[in-house]
């Protein structure tokens, strides 16, 4: 039964995509666990958002030259946005660290905990996206068809974060430090990353956004939606660039995969 | 001076290991009970998690035929704050694939708990020996072709651990292999008919359990 060469593909990837009850019952856990004892429980989640995203918009369109029912929508697309990123990076350091008591007493596939951690990230970022779309219907520029290449892009966003979850949770589990690393470097990219404020602010210098890949992440969710346009430069460049963590994570993963349950 | 216990050290220029097990080489058959004894560190449950799979071994071949089913530690999966009933819906979602197995098995575990009302309070409420009764029983509750098993650890009133062995017993009389690690010569000689002493990670002796237990216990006294 037990292979020594088998793929990480055929040990990890095919049997824990395939044991969705046992992702979906962690994701559930651990999603109820972080609001657990608080009365609004889960509602905390649109809650929290949609407290900071009118406190945001009320100081920024004061600052800013926007008025606020432009300034709105744009800053809660982003926003959300941002917040799924930072979120994906910073959780997926200690995917496996997190589960180690899980790690070291079954032989559970290691997928079945970056699934989960992936599946609790995105459940709550369409959570927030949702009132994002809320804010741009209500008061932004409404429905267009460019906004049926959401799933598209928000595919493009699950998986890419899927390989960090290869990439960062082995990393973490060997050098600690990397989930320091990771911690301080997202802070560091959200001051230079057009969350807060549109590339046009920067007048002329906007290479220094379109050089960003955090932009172009960010960019296929934004374009869409507050732009009424497809950005298919951006869906190339995020396309790819989630290609290639991938495929890093993949090879990082299935190099390691046996050392884990003593890294962890 | 060389110590009795433990695998061998490895320094190396950024990280030392230790190489818990090594030039290990069993064949361990159907109908099999084998008992692991040998000093703190001598590698039992660290061959017990190569068995299981957990670990890989980084050199040599391991080939099992059968289901594993393995009670290396007490309280697998068990959060005190979700309620009894919780617990064990999210254990054997973890540990058992088939959904209808598994409300059977559920409600198994809930029968041979005794925790009746219990189980719909949050386990942080349970007294130790109630938080014992619902691991051991989620531990317990699989019937694996093979069964491996570290050292349980004895907790509860008398009338439960009297059920607790029974429960044992049966597991382990269903399983066509058992592998159990153990300090308790006794309970070894009573559950085992083959025995393994390792010594710093390796196998000293692996014969039947009334040869291996007079060497062991020669060289220890």
């Amino acid at each position: 039964m037990t292979q020594q060469t088998d793929s990480f593909f055929a040990t990890d990837i095919k049997p824990g995509i395939g044991d969705f009850h046992r992702w979906t019952a962690l994701a559930l856990r651990d999603l109820k666990a972080a609001y657990r004892r608080s009365y609004l429980g889960i509602l905390w989640i649109s809650l929290s958002t949609i407290i900071t995203l009118l406190a945001l918009s009320f100081v920024y369109s004061y600052l800013f030259p926007v008025t606020l029912s432009e300034y709105l929508p744009f800053l809660g697309v982003s926003y959300v946005t941002w917040g799924y990123i930072s979120m994906s990076l910073i959780s997926s350091c200690h995917v496996f660290i997190n589960k180690q008591t899980y790690i070291r007493q079954q032989p559970l596939p290691l997928t079945v905990f970056v699934l989960s951690r992936t599946l609790v990230n995105t459940f709550i970022y369409l959570n927030n996206l949702a009132i994002a779309l809320f804010c741009v219907l209500l008061i932004g520029d409404g429905f267009s068809w460019a906004m049926l290449i959401l799933p598209v892009s928000i595919l493009i966003m699950t998986v890419t974060t899927f390989a960090m979850n290869m990439i960062l949770g082995v990393m973490t589990c060997r050098y600690r430090d990397v989930g320091q690393i990771i911690n301080s470097l997202t802070l560091l990219a959200f001051f230079v990353t057009p969350v807060l404020w549109k590339p046009e602010f920067l007048s002329g210098r906007a290479v220094i956004a379109y050089a960003n890949p955090f932009y172009h992440y960010i960019e296929i969710i934004r374009a869409p939606i507050i732009d009424h346009s497809i950005p298919y430069t951006s869906l190339i460049i995020t396309f790819c660039l989630t290609s290639v963590f991938f495929v890093i994570g993949y090879l990082v993963i299935g190099r390691k995969r046996s050392v884990i349950p003593f890294w962890v | 001076m060389s110590g009795l216990t433990g695998g061998f050290i490895k320094r190396g220029r950024d990280v030392s290991m230790v190489q818990a097990i090594r030039n290990i080489t069993l064949k361990i058959e159907s109908g099999d009970r084998v008992g692991l004894i040998g000093h703190n560190g001598a590698g039992k449950s660290t061959l017990l998690r190569v068995l299981a799979g957990i670990y890989k071994p980084t050199t040599g071949l391991i080939s099992i035929e059968g289901r594993i089913g393995s009670l290396l530690e007490l309280g697998f999966g068990i959060d005190p704050e979700e309620t009894g009933w919780q617990n064990l819906t999210f254990v054997f979602k973890m540990i058992s694939l088939d959904a209808q197995q598994r409300a059977v098995l559920i409600e198994d575990v809930a029968e041979f708990t005794e925790l009746g009302e219990f189980l719909h309070m949050p386990v942080r409420t349970y007294s130790t020996g109630m938080q014992m009764r619902l691991s051991f029983g989620i531990a317990t509750a699989l019937s694996p072709n093979i069964l491996l098993m570290d050292e349980m650890i004895s907790a509860g009133d008398a009338s439960f651990y009297a059920k607790a062995e029974r429960r044992l017993q049966k597991m382990t009389d269903t399983a066509d292999i058992l592998v159990l690690a153990s300090h308790s010569t006794d309970l070894i000689a009573s559950w085992c008919n083959k025995a393994v002493w390792m010594e710093k990670g390796e196998v000293r002796a692996f014969d039947d359990v009334e040869i291996v237990m007079d060497e062991y216990l020669s060289s220890v006294t």
